[in-house]
């Protein structure tokens, strides 16, 4: 018995720590601070030091006919990506974030069509390229990349850079139980992740951290 | 040393409260709890009707089958929502979800507090041993069914996204904006109550 609250404590004091910095950085007030980048105006979402660099890691982008062309994880150039992991059959968790990026991208007006939307299944044996395509073209109308592959060690690779994790599990009753890191991302043109939303952030706070971080970048 | 524990712990909670708070509709399924306890005396519905309000479904994408309904109830007096359908042309089958953090299930307080740090990245570090090694970290969420959902007396509860939610399962066609599906639930108390729920684009 003496080991467990030992650990316990430890582990719930480091937690805290984390959870209030997490604070700090979630308002906003103190968000563009986090970062150290000297950037002005103060990001909603949270921002990493040092950041995520996920541009060296690619997933095929599907075709409706499954011709896979591969993608890696950067923005176009002057522009943004947004970058989402979830599943087709998803009601609630991903059609609310898909939907608020659209929202959000919709507020920027012309300059919403500078970020292009990239879509990653963690259950590609059930999100067929052609499911992957009709989902993501439902949410986007240009600028989407659907991303699937069936190989668990490149999905994996590419989780491991996003610092996220995903899990698919078949149930004895025929039911697929999916669980999966309901965050979402925005990388800039070197492949560096400028700013992580949670889920529940608004479409309002995804367009205003969009519109700073195109401002930043021109 | 038990004191100290708990101190911990209530701080961690407020502090997840407090992220909670953030966004603008964000209710994370662990947050639910404590949640209830400030919004309790945010309506005023004494007496009188069972009141169910702003029920709709988002437009569903194409390629899913799965869909979602949310709606707000306001029961004057304690009761649960037991069950929901839909007619059989919607729908194959309706529960009632909710979505929570996937190591709810665990029930213990420390596999609940690792998905709140995973967003945390200055900590890399001290994390990487406790919770980069395992499948459920990270602010991992699922979504499970439940048998019912709790309705106090005057309280306005609302079934929305990242929170409770009515499950369509095997859509028989996508639904589309304007759409209006009939929608029955099932009370403790109130018995059968069917509305109208409005497909909108979400
Ligand atoms: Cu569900």
């Amino acid at each position: 018995m003496a080991s467990r609250p030992e650990i316990g404590r430890r582990l719930l004091a480091l937690l805290a720590v984390a959870a209030l910095a997490l604070v700090a950085t979630g308002c906003g007030s103190d968000g563009g601070s986090a970062g150290g980048d000297g950037g002005s105006g103060q990001l909603e979402g949270l921002v990493r030091t040092p950041p995520l660099e996920v541009g060296a890691t690619s997933l095929p982008q599907v075709a409706e006919d499954g011709t896979e062309t591969p993608f890696a994880f950067k923005a176009p150039a002057g522009g943004l990506l947004f970058v989402a992991f979830g599943y087709t059959n998803c009601p609630d968790v991903c059609p609310t974030t898909l939907s608020d990026i659209r929202k959000a991208k919709e507020q920027l007006g012309d300059r919403g069509d500078q970020v292009d939307v990239a879509f990653a299944t963690i259950d590609p044996e059930r999100d067929t390229p052609e499911v992957m395509n009709a989902y993501l073209g439902s949410f986007v109308t240009s600028g989407g990349h659907p991303l699937r592959t069936t190989d668990a060690d490149a999905l994996a690779e590419v989780q491991d850079a996003f610092q996220i994790t995903s899990k698919v599990e078949k149930k004895p009753d025929g039911t697929v139980e999916v669980a999966h890191t309901a965050r979402s991302f925005v990388v800039d043109p070197t492949g560096e992740v400028v700013v992580e939303w949670t889920f529940g952030t608004s479409a309002d706070a995804m367009a205003a951290d969009l519109g700073l971080l195109l401002d930043r970048q021109t | 040393m038990r004191t100290i524990t708990r101190t911990a712990a209530a701080g961690l909670i407020v502090a997840g409260l407090a992220l909670a708070g953030c966004g603008s509709d964000s209710d994370g399924g662990t947050a639910s709890d404590a949640t209830t306890t400030t919004e309790a005396t945010s309506s005023t519905a004494a007496t009188g009707e069972l009141q169910i309000e702003d029920v709709w479904a988002r437009q569903s994408p194409m390629g899913t089958t799965m869909g979602a309904i949310y709606l707000t109830i306001t029961s004057p007096e304690d009761d649960q929502l037991v069950a929901a359908s839909v007619p059989t042309d919607v729908a194959g089958d309706t529960q009632i979800h909710e979505t929570v953090m996937a190591e709810e299930d665990s029930g213990d307080m420390e596999g609940d507090m690792s998905s709140t740090t995973m967003a945390d990245g200055a900590m890399e570090g001290d994390m990487s041993s406790t919770t980069m090694a395992g499948g459920d970290d990270m602010g991992s969420m699922t979504m499970r069914e439940v048998d019912s959902i709790e309705l106090p007396a005057g309280e306005a509860v609302e079934l929305k996204p990242g929170g409770y939610h009515v499950m369509l399962i095997d859509l028989v066609k996508p639904l589309e904006v304007g759409e209006k599906i009939e929608l029955t639930l099932t009370f403790e108390k109130a018995g059968e109550q069917t509305v109208t729920a409005e497909v909108r684009e979400g």
